[in-house]
């Protein structure tokens, strides 16, 4: 089943946005209802502010019954207000902005509908209060109103909040912005350890920049370090593949030489079988030499194969081995086509290179010796398997001989050089564990094909 | 007339009981503004003003530098701007370039400086409120000539030098009486006839048989056209003028004191304001018994001040001392503290003018009251004519009057008492009250003039020369025709009528 994966940024931004925005909106709304209250706070403040302010002088001029200059004072601060202003002593209003008609007239309060924080609120108005007097002086009995329409300071109040709200949002909005590309440059050394550690199953020799977070750069330095203990581990095991191999090359040269050795041995007894004509013997005493001729071969074409550089298996991509040895091949074919039908991006396989690549340029040189016009080579790609084939539309081979030569005891001969290196090549397949078969191509002539173990 | 000259006092009486022609007279155009008035005003010269009628009708065709708000704050009139150097002394007027004369000439600097020179001038009825200029004492001749501290400075800038810093100065300024008029008719002495001035409304005519004068909009007037195109002020009676304002012919009772229970204001508008009054028993310590100081403080201590106000003008608020309600110096409650024992035998008359309404009962309220504390008294209803004949020869032992004042300060009402005042009609010497008067009006510190004041004021009430019966709360009736009408805390004098208009649909009279 095929997960549905997101990125880690995705991820830690997914996981984010739920308290981003939450955490937004309530600091939003908790910074405007913090301005709003200040904005209206002010307002009560300020009013409360200019009557402790006022109220020493207004006190000089209540003791003085000045009222010419209290209706002015009044006036002016229900100006700057722009709220009413009155002010009551003994009960009776002594100055006041609104008409001349309430002066000296009994103060009739408006009706409090709460009462907060030392201000009272009426339907309409927000009512200050004060009582006039100066400092360490006997009470005049005297009290200043500033009644604040309510309506404005509310607008005012819901603006200051509005704006507040928007401006926060707007803010978070910006921070959160900043936060993703945080986050973003945050996980960049997290996409460099990334890039490592696919490097580990990867052929790609990468060079690792170090990173500047420690755990990070720990990390790093473990896998590179796992890198490096893989790669000699790998080595190791190829040795020991290889040595295996060699034992098993061992084998199968004594398996091999089962065969002529029998010959050998049936020639040896007929060409001293008394019972047989001389004729008989003498044709069988003639093959001997050539027989043994031909062990000596392959017992120097094994020992040859045993002798060259062992094989280092390393699991990469096989593709690429195979292009390199089409291209080789290609620079000395002029007439002859290789037709490359692999489709396959990358074909992991444990395989050595060099020698692979020696064999295939064997397989391939003699394809396009043997071909009319065109020699394809094909991939495919089972479970546990990869199958390399070179086919040609040449001749094709005596498929008796085909064994011989896979054994190494047949003459090539290089004038058709169908066979040629078809001992090393088969050879250096078994190296990799693997199987080198000959089958009659589609194309009619001869079909190779190598098959490997697949990671 | 005299007594109201020379004291600037405004007596609000009222007073004719009976008719005149006005009821009678032709009736008035649709659209004319009618205004009762207890008198047609008995000058247009505003330096000889001292009565209500005259100061009503000297507001309206002339303008001064300054003029009070209806809450007294001082605004703009004529001057544009104005500015004060630090110590107080001297004062810079810049002059509107768009206010004019009622003939078209442009008011300037030098108009104002003769204004203010008439001001200042021997026959001036209000010099003793400018006589704080620079130069004012050298210069007692009549208009004309130049003063030291009077200066325009250029075409629209006056410049005013007083000898001494007189914080209320610039309240004499928009005073009733500090009009501005122009210099180039001032030397015609036949002027004050037909009169060019600088207010809203432009001198129309007077028709002393018809008891009626009229004015009209100025339409060049700096403040822009005023929205009455005429005012008709009517003289009548009291009594007259309510049943002319019921019958829809007069929709203006502002000069007449009316009790809130009038039932006048059963019908029209009610505009109710302190005014800066104080009605008051005068007394003259050149008379017997009042040349003696116990007499006085023991019938100043007999006369049932609050019963009469209670009586008479029961919404006015009572007398705490001679300064009206919320001036400097009203808060002065002295109680001297004697004790009617014996009270003389000689006669005492007090004058009450016959014009006020309820002049008979306040006779019998008067003898009554008093001669139940074995005072030898007789009230005598008088005309007033006669009344103010006296008081000017000062022959009435008492006398009962309003007070008003033009600007809202003490001084105003304080200068009577000084020993060398034309206008002390109580006769007091006191050089004690005299100088403590003159430094009042050198002492820039409010808290230091208002102890001289209180001081002033003690030493007024200690000597008993005024019984003080109550503060008048004005009730002013006004057409429901009526609108921008505003009442002026100082008195009805400062009412803006460049702002009043009438009702486009209630021209019709009923």
């Amino acid at each position: 089943m095929k997960i549905n994966t997101i990125s880690f940024f995705r991820h830690v931004n997914n996981s984010l946005n739920p308290y981003r925005w939450v955490i937004s909106l309530v600091a939003a709304s908790l910074i405007s209802l913090f301005f709003a209250g200040l904005s209206l706070g002010n307002r009560i403040d300020s009013d409360r502010q200019m009557l402790s302010a006022l109220s020493p002088y207004l006190a000089t001029l209540v003791e003085s019954s000045d009222r010419p200059e209290l209706l002015r004072v009044v006036q002016s601060v229900s100006e700057a207000k722009k709220a009413d202003v009155v002010l009551v002593q003994d009960g009776n209003v002594l100055a006041t902005n609104k008409s001349i008609a309430d002066l000296d007239m009994p103060f009739i309060m408006p009706k409090i509908n709460f009462h907060f924080f030392d201000t009272d609120f009426s339907p309409t108005q927000i009512i200050s209060s004060l009582e006039v007097r100066r400092s360490g002086y006997p009470s005049l009995n005297t009290s200043l109103y500033i009644m604040t329409p309510l309506m404005p300071s509310i607008r005012n109040t819901v603006s200051v909040f509005t704006i507040t709200f928007f401006v926060s949002i707007l803010v978070s909005m910006f921070s959160a912005r900043q936060t993703r590309k945080a986050i973003k440059k945050t996980l960049k050394p997290l996409d460099q350890l990334h890039s490592d550690i696919k490097g580990l199953v990867t052929e790609a020799d990468i060079v690792s920049e170090p990173i500047y977070i420690r755990e990070f750069e720990e990390i790093r330095h473990t896998v590179n370090q796992t890198k490096i203990d893989l790669d000699n581990a790998k080595d190791r095991l190829a040795e020991e593949k290889a040595k295996k191999l060699s034992a098993e090359s061992f084998k199968c040269l004594i398996h091999d030489l089962h065969n002529p050795v029998a010959v050998l041995r049936q020639r040896a007894r007929l060409a001293n079988d008394p019972l047989l004509d001389s004729e008989t013997k003498a044709e069988a005493a003639a093959s001997i030499p050539k027989i043994a001729d031909q062990i000596l071969y392959q017992v120097t074409a094994a020992k040859k194969n045993l002798e060259e550089e062992a094989v280092s298996l390393r699991e990469a991509n096989i593709v690429t081995c195979i292009e390199e040895s089409i291209a080789q091949v290609n620079a000395l074919s002029l007439r002859k086509s290789i037709v490359n039908t692999i489709s396959e991006g990358s074909v992991i396989v444990a395989h050595d290179p060099v020698l692979l690549k020696r064999a295939l340029i064997n397989l391939l040189e003699n394809g396009v010796e043997a071909a009319n016009s065109v020699v394809r080579v094909s991939i495919l790609q089972s479970e546990n398997m990869a199958m390399i084939k070179v086919c040609d539309d040449g001749p094709g081979m005596d498929e008796t001989k085909i064994p011989i030569y896979f054994q190494g005891r047949g003459q090539s001969g290089k004038a058709n050089r169908q066979a040629f290196g078809l001992s090393s090549t088969n050879h250096i397949v078994r190296s990799h564990g693997g199987k080198l078969i000959y089958r009659k191509s589609d194309l009619g002539g001869s079909c190779f094909e190598i098959r490997l173990g697949v990671i | 007339m005299n007594l109201w000259k020379r004291n600037f006092i405004i007596l609000i009486i009222g007073f004719l009981i009976r008719g005149t022609s006005y009821a009678e007279g032709q009736p008035s155009s649709s659209r004319d503004y009618v205004k009762s008035l207890f008198s047609l005003p008995l000058t247009l010269d505003p330096v000889q003003m001292n009565d209500g009628a005259s100061l009503v009708v000297g507001n309206l065709i002339y303008d001064g530098l300054l003029k009070f708000s209806p809450t007294l704050k001082l605004e703009s009139a004529i001057a544009e701007s104005w500015s004060t150097s630090k110590d107080g002394k001297t004062l810079t007027f810049k002059i509107r370039e768009n206010a004019k004369f009622h003939d078209g000439t442009k008011i300037k600097a030098e108009d104002v400086v003769a204004s203010l020179m008439r001001a200042l001038s021997p026959e001036s009825k209000v010099r003793k409120y400018f006589d704080c200029i620079l130069g004012a004492d050298e210069k007692l001749g009549a208009a004309g000539g130049s003063l030291i501290g009077l200066t325009a400075l250029n075409e629209h800038t006056l410049q005013i030098i007083l000898k001494y810093s007189f914080p209320p100065f610039l309240s004499v300024l928009a005073g009733a009486t500090a009009k501005i008029l122009p210099k180039k008719y001032l030397s015609n002495p036949e002027f004050f006839k037909n009169p060019v001035g600088s207010g809203a409304f432009k001198y129309s005519e007077i028709n002393i048989e018809k008891k009626e004068m009229s004015v009209v909009a100025f339409p060049e007037y700096y403040g822009g056209l005023p929205k009455l195109s005429k005012i008709i002020l009517k003289e009548s009676s009291e009594v007259d003028a309510i049943s002319a304002a019921t019958s829809g012919e007069i929709q203006d009772l502002a000069n007449w004191p009316l009790t809130s229970s009038n039932k006048i204001f059963l019908i029209g508008k009610k505009f109710s304001s302190p005014v800066a009054s104080t009605w008051i028993i005068g007394i003259n310590t050149s008379k017997k018994p009042f040349n003696d100081l116990n007499a006085r403080q023991m019938f100043k201590a007999s006369v049932n001040t609050e019963g009469f106000r209670l009586k008479f003008y029961p919404d006015a608020l009572p007398a705490s001392g001679y300064i009206p309600h919320g001036l400097p110096g009203s808060q002065v409650k002295f109680n001297i503290g004697i004790k009617v024992i014996k009270p003389p035998q000689n006669k005492i008359t007090i004058v009450i003018p016959n014009e006020l309404a309820s002049a008979q009962e306040m006779k019998l309220f008067l003898e009554s009251d008093l001669r139940k504390k074995g005072w030898n008294i007789e009230v005598v209803v008088m005309p007033w004519d006669k009344l103010i004949d006296g008081y000017n020869k000062k022959t009435h032992q008492a006398f009962l009057v309003s007070m008003n004042m033009d600007y809202p300060d003490a001084e105003f009402l304080l200068k009577n008492f000084e020993s060398t005042s034309p206008d002390n009609f109580s006769g007091l010497k006191n050089k004690k009250l005299d100088l403590l008067l003159k430094a009042t009006r050198r002492q820039q510190d409010r808290k230091k003039r208002e102890a001289l004041y209180l001081e002033a004021l003690k030493l007024t009430e200690e000597s008993a020369v005024t019984i003080n019966l109550f503060h008048p709360r004005a009730n002013y009736w006004i057409s429901n025709c009526v609108e921008g009408f505003e009442p002026n805390i100082l008195s009805d004098v400062y009412i803006d009528y460049s702002k009043v208009s009438l009702k486009s649909d209630c021209g019709e009279k009923k």
